[in-house]
């Protein structure tokens, strides 16, 4: 007789057992608290998921990829610096969480991983779009993005960038019309903008935020070139105001600033 | 009073919760199907079986209030029962000798074997037992459930919990490293 066939009899000492030991039933609100938490937990890493991909939308619409050529050398160079690496880290490790308390709900189990990862990332990703559309990534990068550490949130990354007046690159607000300019660092510089044209002279109004392309003329006076429009003081930069102020001139004394004759040549799309 | 028979395993659960004692009749109804489970999933020696099957019906008992009637109370069963033996296993690995021991109803599991040499084919079951626990644990547990505890797909899914077309990969991966086991040691043995 085969041993894995031998007669046991175990049902009384079990029953002894659950009896001295004063074993009982776990109650039932306990699994049903237990597997809200995890749907819970789930629900709040795909809620997290998406609040990153609607930052990241946002971080992407508003990188000011049309003035790339006058601000960076290649396209690569421009995304490296702009690409939002942490949200999206933040994305993936979400997806992953959520990933994770899906599997630990009762039916979890049954799907595979590519099934809970794509699900999970559509609905992110779905929620994230809706949350962009409403504002919620512009909101949460401009509140929140600038008190994570060792995070430089868009809008800062922008006006670094256009920080660099020995690079012909400059940005602030206009406090006088006289042509003063003051830095976000408080730094003011006396503009010279003598050779603009017109519609871009208008742009100089006391109050509004200006990015500006040209050049050192001595200490804190900066030739003009160039004037870009800002959407507002978070140096979101407004290309398409910028093409209609724009007019088809050419200003001698900024030729071979190096910003200027990108802009002209590979923007504006103006023979050389 | 009527006999468990006429009680289904959900409505055995039901009057469980209410009266302990019912429950030595899902214990009655299992205890054997587990207790050969075990033994081909661990090959332990009796004594530690037997301490594993009442921990699982101690275990069932505490968690009858999560059993999920969508599921076969056989395979939640199942899966304390694995689950209780692979926490056992890995406690106790360093102490514990495994005996092998052939099985009696191997003939299903060969007959699904596709092996090029016919005389491995016709190999006595102790070689066979043998390729089967020469696999990876997760190897192993499938091809038990599939061929000696004769679950299907899903059950075995819902037992593991792991979806069903891992559970259709891990079978098809232990056959094969049957197959490689089986071809090696006909080599060895026949030249």
């Amino acid at each position: 007789m085969d041993k894995s066939h031998v007669q046991i009899n175990i049902t009384r000492t079990i029953l002894d057992r659950l009896e001295n030991q004063k074993v009982k039933p776990t109650p039932k609100w306990y699994f049903v608290i237990q597997e809200s938490i995890v749907w819970i937990l789930g629900l709040v890493t795909t809620l997290c998921g998406a609040i990153a991909i609607s930052i990241t939308l946002f971080v992407l619409t508003v990188a000011p990829t049309r003035f790339q050529p006058a601000t960076h050398e290649s396209i690569i160079r421009f995304w490296i610096e702009f690409i939002p690496v942490l949200w999206l880290v933040l994305f993936v490790s979400f997806i992953f969480a959520t990933d994770y308390f899906l599997r630990k709900t009762k039916k979890g189990y049954r799907y595979s991983f590519i099934v809970l990862t794509i699900s999970s990332i559509t609905l992110s990703v779905l929620l994230g779009y809706l949350g962009f559309l409403i504002g919620l990534g512009e909101f949460l990068e401009k509140g929140v993005g600038s008190k994570i550490p060792f995070h430089t949130p868009s809008q800062m990354m922008v006006q670094k960038i256009w920080s660099q007046p020995s690079k012909g690159l400059l940005t602030g607000k206009i406090i006088s019309n006289n042509g003063v300019l003051q830095t976000q660092e408080g730094l003011i510089f006396n503009l010279d903008i003598s050779q603009l044209p017109d519609t871009q002279k208008s742009l100089i109004t006391e109050g509004t935020y200006i990015g500006l392309i040209g050049t050192t003329t001595a200490e804190n006076r900066f030739f003009v070139c160039v004037v870009i429009p800002l959407d507002d003081r978070n140096f979101i930069l407004n290309a398409d105001q910028f093409e209609r102020k724009y007019p088809d001139g050419r200003i001698n004394t900024c030729k071979g600033v190096r910003p200027y004759d990108r802009l002209k040549t590979k923007i504006l799309n103006y023979e050389n | 009073m009527e006999t468990s028979q006429q009680f289904s395993d959900s409505e055995l659960v039901t009057l469980s919760l209410k009266d302990k004692e019912v429950f030595s009749q899902i214990i009655e109804r299992y205890q054997h199907k587990i207790y050969r489970y075990i033994k081909r999933i661990s090959s332990f020696s009796d004594d530690h079986i037997s301490d594993i099957l009442q921990n699982t019906f101690i275990k069932t008992y505490i968690n009858l209030n999560n059993f999920d009637t969508s599921l076969q109370f056989s395979s939640w069963l199942y899966r304390i029962a694995h689950n209780e033996t692979i926490s056992f296993l890995r406690k106790n690995k360093k102490h514990i000798e495994a005996t092998l021991f052939p099985d009696d109803s191997m003939e299903e599991f060969k007959s699904d074997i596709y092996i090029e040499d016919q005389q491995i084919k016709m190999e006595d079951s102790k070689v066979l037992w043998e390729a089967i626990k020469s696999l990876d644990q997760h190897y192993q547990d499938v091809i038990i459930l599939k061929y000696f505890e004769h679950k299907s797909y899903d059950e075995i899914s819902d037992i593991i919990q792991k979806p069903p077309g891992t559970v259709a990969t891990w079978i098809s991966r232990a056959k094969k490293e049957i197959q490689k086991f089986l071809t090696k040691y006909n080599y060895k043995n026949n030249g």
